[in-house]
């Protein structure tokens, strides 16, 4: 394991004639916030979803906190938060309700009660706890999602366009959540198009294009004007 | 569609919008040329199998009083006003009647309120009494007719088809205007109340719905016959025309129900301990919460409740009796339990991250689809087997039957749930969970399903003990292993992966 809370070796996902991810080696280390940029299709959602025991890998090796993503999946689901790409929410269950599913199944002693209420304060979502997911906006299902994965402090923290229609005091309460999740150890795997919150929120950023990693780079070396051009070169 | 000033720009808007609703169904058509294929053929030969087999068939032994048969004479008047009822049953549970696309696809194409109402009765079919009320009316009908008249008496009844769809589908725009409108539900069900009441006077007065026998019988002349086509064809124009009216008005106005269950706050009940019981509790309580607080369920499942027991006030027959629960659940299972992980929407994704057994999983929801079944097909079986004077051994079997189509149906859930999974947006009271093909295909085969079924409890009902438990305790085995075979399918992570993939894209 060498250390690494996620390490992924040699990891293809085909669908059918279409390969999603392409030979992919990765280490995410404990204690550190990394950064999956890349264009659409680039396969950023789907090494999230291998990650989070959603998709299995078609070859490779993908190991969590030491533990056989293949082999093991529901162990490796009891170590990880997963905020999905698109919606990640069920539409007629309340925010309460998704939060009760998540701790019943993470198996949380009492008292998650009160940190659930603190992350929807923080979230700015207190008010519409009870009621369904159907009428939210896309910016407050985003907020939802990305608490949710936060609710059992994972130590992986998998969020996938976390940012995606969000105001800017939720992006800043994602920011301060991966920076908290990074204090306690965990460690966060973002991927997202928004490259200055990535290197705001990211210590290290990796580059995909057509499921193959391309480059990794200290977050700071991609902010700016001219770590926007640096991005663009990586991009065609 | 805006009402035109002149009757050349009226046209001229109307055929614009024929030509849009044709365009959608063209669009929609293109995800199943195969399936629709094969769906139609299908349909094509029971249809031509059901006209023609049964005029063959001996006349029944049993005549009534009046000189004509039970068929003609008590049966086949109710049987033919029942697909009015049955047909606006089915498009006031569904807001209207279902759409050609669904809404958050619709919005982005300028389609107007006549296309969206022509497409809900080219839809009106998506339903199963419908499909079986169809067959057995021509199924009896030639049967009475004899085999020297077949295809006038399957045109008529083809004639009548229309007529009636068409007629049903322009209550049902009716009601939901009225829905939407300042009276709202209640005004709405005080006059659905209203109009059940009067039926029921009108019946217990002795009022018989159309002279079927007259319309067979019209047969026999060329002129009489030809006469009540031109009729039919001139009623289902006027009918389309007038339907036409109240669904623009109702499509003006938004759906309260959406608006109304997605804004209301639910009371948070206690966290279940986190033992395999109270996960297995949790679950169900999220599922149960998917599934009665979707409109287009819970709109659907009290008329599905409901509508039989107006049959109370018919003479119903032993064999439509033993259906009932069939038939009833059948209709249940199309307004969700088809693509029964579609409840989850894309947040089927963030479920597949959680930690729990699959089978956990695949528990817990169909508990729920079964729950549903029973809920939505017992009302209905109770009261008119109490209404009928069901005898003891009848009762027996009619369990049986209520145990067998639940076993049958939750074994169609399972395995076309995972081979059939789509993307949908159940919010709307209209929306279908599978695209209009595939559910006019899900529709044909519970249709043959509860029927064929239906045929052989209801000659069990004079055979022995033994065969009865020996046929019984068969069907049960075979959707019980069915459904085992699928839970074993849904433990396969390629096959979640698949699922929650197409579901959530």
């Amino acid at each position: 394991m060498d250390g690494a809370a996620v390490q992924i070796r040699g990891l293809t996902v085909r669908f059918g004639e279409v390969e999603a991810v392409a030979g992919l080696d990765l280490d995410v280390p404990a204690g550190r916030a990394t950064g999956l940029l890349g264009r659409n299709g680039a396969g950023k959602s789907t090494t999230m979803r291998v990650l989070a025991g959603v998709v299995p890998a078609t070859t490779g090796c993908v190991h969590v906190v030491g533990i056989d993503v293949a082999r093991r999946p529901v162990d490796v689901k009891r170590r990880i938060g997963y905020c999905p790409d698109v919606g990640g929410l069920v539409p007629q269950a309340t925010p309460w309700e998704h939060l009760q599913l998540a701790a019943t199944l993470h198996r949380l002693p009492d008292g998650w009660q009160r940190r659930a209420r603190e992350l929807l304060e923080r979230f700015d979502l207190a008010d519409a706890a009870h009621r369904p997911t159907a009428g939210f906006s896309h910016g407050m299902g985003r907020r939802l999602s990305v608490l949710l994965a936060d609710l059992a402090e994972p130590e992986v923290l998998l969020l996938d366009e976390p940012f995606d229609g969000v105001d800017p005091n939720g992006a800043d309460a994602t920011v301060d959540l991966i920076d908290a999740a990074v204090r306690r150890g965990a460690a966060v795997l973002l991927s997202t198009h928004l490259r200055d919150l990535a290197v705001r929120a990211c210590d290290a950023i990796l580059v995909l294009r057509r499921g193959e990693p391309v480059a990794t780079h200290a977050a700071l070396t991609l902010a700016g004007e001219e770590g926007d051009r640096a991005y663009r070169s990586l991009l065609d | 569609m805006p009402i035109a000033a002149s009757s050349t720009e009226f046209l001229t808007s109307l055929r614009e919008e024929f030509a849009d609703a044709r365009t959608v169904l063209a669009f929609r058509r293109a995800w199943g040329g195969r399936r629709l294929r094969w769906v139609g053929w299908s349909l094509a030969l029971v249809t031509v199998l059901l006209a023609l087999l049964p005029a063959y068939v001996d006349p029944p032994a049993a005549h009534l009083p009046g000189g004509g048969t039970r068929i003609d004479g008590a049966v086949l008047p109710w049987l033919w006003f029942s697909l009015v009822l049955v047909t606006a049953g089915g498009a006031i549970g569904s807001g209207g009647g279902r759409a050609l696309l669904p809404k958050e696809q619709a919005v982005a194409f300028p389609i107007g309120p006549v296309a969206d109402y022509l497409g809900s009765v080219l839809l009106a079919p998506l339903n199963v009494a419908w499909l079986v009320q169809v067959w057995l009316l021509l199924a009896l009908t030639t049967h009475t007719a004899g085999p020297g008249r077949i295809v006038p008496a399957s045109l008529l009844v083809l004639g009548w088809v229309l007529c009636a769809t068409v007629l049903g589908q322009a209550c049902g725009w009716l009601a939901e205007w009225i829905r939407r409108g300042p009276a709202g539900p209640l005004g709405q069900r005080l006059v659905i109340a209203g109009v059940a009441l009067l039926g029921a006077l009108a019946v217990a007065a002795g009022a018989r719905p159309l002279g079927a026998a007259a319309l067979i019988e019209s047969t026999r002349s060329g002129a009489a016959w030809l006469a009540g086509l031109a009729v039919l064809a001139l009623l289902t124009v006027a009918f389309l025309v007038a339907g036409a009216f109240p669904a623009v008005r109702a499509l003006a106005l938004p759906s309260r129900d959406e608006a109304r269950l997605q804004a209301v706050d639910r009371a948070p009940r206690p966290t279940p301990e986190p033992t395999s019981v109270g996960i297995h509790r949790m679950l169900v309580r999220v599922d149960r919460a998917s599934v009665w607080r979707t409109v287009a369920v819970r709109r659907g499942a009290v008329l599905l409740a409901v509508l039989p027991v107006a049959g109370a006030w018919a003479e119903v027959s032993w064999t439509v009796l033993v259906m009932v629960p069939g038939l009833v659940g059948a209709g249940a299972l199309l307004l969700f339990g088809v693509n029964a992980w579609s409840l989850d929407g894309r947040g089927l994704l963030w479920r597949e991250s959680l930690p729990v057994a699959p089978a956990a999983v695949f528990d817990a929801r169909f508990r729920v689809v079964a729950e549903v079944l029973l809920a939505v097909s017992l009302p209905g079986t109770v009261v008119l087997a109490i209404s009928t004077g069901t005898g003891v051994r009848e009762l027996v079997v009619l369990a049986a039957a209520c145990l067998v189509f639940t076993a049958q149906l939750l074994s169609a859930a399972a395995r076309w749930s995972l081979r059939h999974p789509y993307p949908v947006d159940l919010s709307s009271a209209r929306a279908t969970p599978a695209p209009p093909i595939v559910m006019v295909g899900h529709a044909a085969r519970l249709s043959l399903t509860v029927s064929c079924t239906g045929l052989v409890l209801s000659v069990l009902v004079a055979a022995p003990d033994w065969l009865v438990g020996f046929v019984v305790v068969l069907l049960l085995t075979l959707s019980m292993g069915r459904i085992r075979r699928a839970r074993r399918r849904w433990s396969d992570p390629v096959v979640r992966a698949r699922v929650a993939g197409r579901t959530a894209s």
